[in-house]
């Protein structure tokens, strides 16, 4: 049986506060009127009806779904979670204190239950231990009230904070708000009344566990949009503290999974990444990278974005250690050249990484020549003199870089500058396709990052698949232009970009299918009728011929 | 003060209690319309729960406030009754035959 049951665990306990808002008012109202003898029958009916059946149904779903990772369960299976409400309170003074915060939550004065709440921790400041304090309605009640606004709602969300930071419970406590903070509505006003509050490593650990519940999908359950907003509201917070940014930045697996995830805002997570770069510095935040899974993807990332960055306020010394990220006018301190240079002997040390990032220099070589070009072509009463100078005066600096890189390189892995000056020099007609696809979002170059990235994979995985007997150069080559083409066919936004949008669409089923089979050949026979049968349809668009062999040129190095 | 007189205010003074009744009767009934259980089942929807307890649940609080406007209907009825009974009270102390 397919049917789920479905729990907002936000909605659930704010109804369950309204039942009980609504038990109070209807045992207000009554008349002595004999006339009004039915009527006041009809409302005690209604209240015990709502006292005996519906709030104990309710109760025990806020009971069971608080602290619950997974909120649903199927039709025939136990509901998870732990039901807490029946556990009686310690006799402590704490516990007992615990057993008051129910009673005082029962008093529909948000302004005056958080203070009395406050008060009461304040006394008992063992009583943020308890889990009794945030667990079941209690809990719930708070995040009512700090994700629906008004009285209360901040000292809510300061309550939240310090319940979050205190006891055994953290992990449940950050597992619930990032339940709530996945769910539509209020969840999300929540999070963003709740982060600025959060300490800096509950706030990098709420942003860790809203991305373990965006990688494990539940529909019904969680709400994409929610979930995503929320991420950005914690991202925004973080990008204000350096605490957080350092925690951020100390936090590699984090870090990759915001750079990885193409769903977020690529602006906002530049902007963490800024962050991070600003209080760690590149090259320690690229050893960060660099020892985690999808490095040469981290490289191309955060060397294109430091590029990005140095290319627009490039001095002849490299001595500024401010730099002005030209899309969010954001200050980002580089480092010193001595620091820059360190960040290139990383990457000129890694393989990948250089290849990569050769990738993304060609592509901002690529923007800095068309952006000259839609300048010039703006400006008409400018000269050829002027178009040649303007161009010599854009590719100069990227020139100027490349040389750094080289020059750091050289003097710190022979063997790995001349790799990598080979790679370079010979990348060219590759770093046009890349250049192209970063062209057509100019002066935004982050977009085009993520298919950088996608193709700098492949390409460190092509050359970092087991040898088998035979496997030679070709096949690396022939692997790895099979696996761009795939990225490409599977990236329709990009086909007007790239001059495909003539391909049509029985091609693209036609390139998808025998990429299938390629990559499901089991031998070499088959691999390369596969590869063969797949050129013969590439080849019937010459641009997209171009693209393949540009990139089959790259893989050959 | 004679008899008539007597009467005349007597039944002036019942018409203002049955007025008054009607009145506090009109009130009870907004009161009840204006209560949130009469919203309530807005939170009782399938994005708040979905599971046959929900609909349940529902179908219990669907018949509690048919009910509950069944009984402010009655009380309008009887509000109107009053006031009409306080209308010909007052009609005829004050001279005029029904």
């Amino acid at each position: 049986m397919s049917t789920v049951w479905r729990v907002d665990p936000v909605r659930i306990a704010e109804l369950a506060t309204r039942i009980r808002a609504t038990i109070s008012e209807l045992d207000g109202i009554g008349s002595a009127d004999p006339e009004a003898g039915p009527a006041v029958a009809a409302l005690r009916a209604a209240t015990e009806s709502l006292r005996t059946s519906l709030l104990p149904a309710v109760d025990d779903l806020v009971a069971t779904t608080a602290f619950t990772r997974a909120p649903e369960c199927r039709v025939g299976e136990p509901l998870r979670g732990r039901p807490a409400t029946t556990r009686p309170a310690p006799a402590t003074p704490a516990g007992r204190a615990a057993g008051m915060v129910e009673a005082i939550l029962d008093s529909h004065d948000p302004t005056r239950t958080i203070v009395r709440l406050e008060r009461l921790i304040s006394r008992h400041p063992r009583l943020v231990d308890d889990e009794r304090v945030a667990d079941t309605s209690v809990w719930n009640r708070l995040v009512v009230m700090a994700g629906a606004g008004g009285p209360g709602a901040g000292a809510a969300s300061a309550l939240i904070a310090r319940l979050v930071a205190g006891g055994d419970a953290r992990g449940d406590r950050l597992d619930a708000l990032g339940l709530a903070g996945a769910h539509s509505g209020d969840g999300v006003h929540l999070v963003g009344a709740v982060a600025a509050r959060l300490a800096d490593r509950d706030l990098v650990d709420l942003i860790t566990r809203l991305l373990d519940t965006r990688a494990r999908p539940r529909p019904g359950v969680v709400h994409q949009p929610s979930l995503i907003a929320s991420i950005h509201h914690l991202l925004d917070t973080v990008v204000d503290r350096p605490g957080a940014l350092l925690t951020l930045g100390g936090d590699t697996a984090t870090l990759m999974r915001l750079i990885g995830d193409d769903g977020l805002d690529a602006e906002t997570v530049t902007a963490a990444l800024a962050g991070v770069l600003t209080v760690l510095g590149p090259a320690p935040m690229l050893g960060h990278l660099l020892r985690a899974e999808h490095r040469s993807v981290a490289a191309a990332r955060v060397g294109a974005l430091t590029l990005a960055a140095v290319l627009d306020d490039l001095t002849p010394s490299l001595s500024s250690t401010v730099i002005v990220l030209p899309d969010t006018g954001r200050s980002v301190v580089v480092g010193d050249r001595r620091l820059l240079e360190a960040l290139f002997i990383d990457i000129a040390a890694d393989r990948e990484a250089t290849a990569v990032l050769g990738i993304a220099i060609g592509a901002l070589r690529t923007v800095r020549i068309e952006r000259a070009l839609d300048a010039i072509t703006d400006d008409v009463p400018h000269g050829e003199q002027t178009v040649a100078a303007s161009l010599a005066g854009q590719v100069a600096g990227v020139d100027r870089l490349t040389d750094l890189l080289a020059d750091s390189a050289d003097g710190a892995v022979a063997a790995a500058a001349a790799e990598r000056a080979t790679l370079l020099s010979n990348s060219s007609d590759a770093l046009v396709l890349v250049g192209a696809i970063a062209s057509v979002t100019a002066p935004q170059v982050r977009p085009a990052l993520s298919l950088i990235g996608v193709i700098g994979s492949r390409l460190a995985e092509a050359a970092h698949r087991p040898s088998a007997p035979g496997d030679d150069a070709d096949h690396i080559a022939m692997a790895t232009e099979v696996e761009v083409i795939a990225a490409i066919a599977a990236t329709p936004d990009l086909h007007v970009s790239l001059g495909l949008e003539g391909v049509p669409d029985s091609t693209w089923e036609e390139v998808r299918d025998l990429v299938g089979r390629h990559r499901g050949a089991h031998d070499d026979e088959a691999r390369a009728e596969a590869h063969a049968r797949l050129m013969v349809v590439v080849a019937e668009s010459v641009p997209l011929t171009t693209i393949v062999n540009s990139v089959g040129a790259l893989a050959d190095r | 003060m004679d008899g008539a007189m007597g009467d005349a205010m007597d039944r002036s003074a019942t018409a203002a209690q049955w007025r008054e009744r009607a009145d506090h009767l009109e009130r009870l009934a907004r009161t009840i319309e204006a209560a949130q259980v009469m919203t309530l089942h807005r939170w009782l929807g399938p994005d708040t729960w979905d599971m046959p307890r929900a609909d349940r649940c529902r179908d219990h609080l669907d018949a509690e406030v048919r009910r509950l406007r069944r009984a402010t209907e009655e009380l309008r009825g009887v509000a109107a009754t009053l006031r009409a009974r306080a209308t010909r009270a007052e009609g005829t102390s004050a001279g005029v035959v029904w």
